[in-house]
């Protein structure tokens, strides 16, 4: 009986078929060297990053106190006790006041100005 | 002879006083706008739902029903601006005085666009079917630019127009009471301010007016009436600090 030959597949230097045993050179991928534009970004980014490693140690972020917000002021109207005014100058003021407070006009109605569109 | 007089008398005394006159006009003009309002409101909610249903069924039944409740929505429409405009040609009347020329040449744009709208209501009464209704309210948009412009310059020029007979009123009553005793000339510096005041207020006053002034471009209506609005309020508070400065006054000097 013959006997039949298997390739294991998975170990590459047990190969049954061949005569010798072959021996895989890892192939040495030689870098080009650096050009100057690439050796000149190198240094910029180092530079970039030796600021920004400085700026987290000058500028140390202090907790700011919170924003209250302030109140805007509104204008107070002091207020006279009408009895407190003297009789002869009542009806002008009095006058003065209607005008003052007087009902406002009536606005202009919302319509639909699309209407039949 | 006595009968004749007193037919005279009683004649001139059935005579209505222009004021009181005037104020039934405002008060009718303004009860007409209230109704037409209601009708408007009424009337539109009926136009959506026809609208709607035409939209939805698109049936030659649903599309009358549609062109006649659009039409009845424009002629209402169209009555509710008459009769705002009316009101507001009359209300701005109170204080023409002021202003007259100005106020005028306003009540003069608010007459065209009321005789505008009193054409456009046998125009929607011949309308008979939608590409007519969207042709005349394709016309009316561009129209109402106008009756906008109309509105709110009278809206403004009104208020300008009452708070200058307060300022009048106000200088009349510092005037008053700085000549009135002698225990107030103490007073005087009190008042130093008040011209300054009065400037400051008319200044307010005559910016809010010059906002209505400036011509609409294009087919929208670039409204005016908030900023000037602002105006006037910060000229109205002025005026009411000088009131209540002259009531405090008076109270301290003649009590």
């Amino acid at each position: 009986m013959a006997e039949i030959i298997y390739q294991n597949p998975d170990d590459l230097q047990n190969n049954p078929i061949s005569s010798s045993d072959t021996k895989i050179n890892p192939k040495k991928i030689k870098l080009p060297p650096p050009t100057p534009k690439i050796f000149a970004l190198i240094i910029l980014f180092a530079i970039i990053f030796i600021l920004f490693i400085i700026s987290l140690f000058i500028n140390q972020k202090v907790p700011s106190a919170p924003i209250i917000p302030t109140p805007t002021s509104i204008p107070v109207v002091k207020v006279t006790p009408q009895a407190q005014i003297p009789t002869q100058y009542q009806a002008q003021f009095d006058q003065i006041d209607e005008l003052l407070n007087q009902q406002e006009i009536l606005t202009p109605p919302q319509v639909d100005q699309d209407l039949g569109l | 002879m006595v009968y004749i007089f007193l037919l005279f008398l009683s004649l001139f005394l059935s005579l209505p006083n222009p004021s009181f006159a005037q104020a039934d006009l405002i008060s009718q003009y303004q009860n007409d706008y209230q109704f037409e309002l209601d009708q408007y409101q009424k009337l539109y909610q009926d136009y959506l739902e026809k609208k709607q249903v035409n939209q939805k069924y698109n049936t030659i039944n649903t599309e009358k029903e549609l062109i006649q409740s659009t039409k009845s929505s424009l002629s209402s429409r169209n009555q509710l601006l008459l009769n705002y405009l009316r009101y507001l040609r009359v209300k701005i009347d109170s204080f023409k005085i002021m202003e007259p020329q100005s106020t005028q040449t306003i009540q003069n744009q608010l007459s065209q666009q009321e005789t505008w709208l009193e054409s456009q209501k046998l125009a929607i009464n011949q309308l008979s079917d939608l590409p007519q209704i969207q042709t005349w309210a394709k016309n009316f948009k561009t129209q109402y630019v106008q009756i906008q412009k109309s509105m709110y310059s009278a809206l403004i020029q009104h208020d300008v127009n009452l708070q200058l007979q307060i300022i009048e009123y106000l200088k009349d009553l510092t005037d008053v009471i700085k000549n009135d005793s002698i225990a107030l000339q103490e007073s005087n510096q009190w008042f130093i301010s008040f011209p300054q005041q009065f400037e400051i207020s008319q200044n307010y006053l005559q910016t809010a007016g010059t906002y209505y002034q400036k011509n609409q471009t294009g087919n929208r209506f670039q409204n005016f009436y908030p900023e000037s609005k602002k105006e006037l309020e910060r000229s109205r508070t002025i005026l009411k600090n000088l009131n209540s400065d002259l009531k405090s006054i008076i109270t301290k000097f003649l009590n």
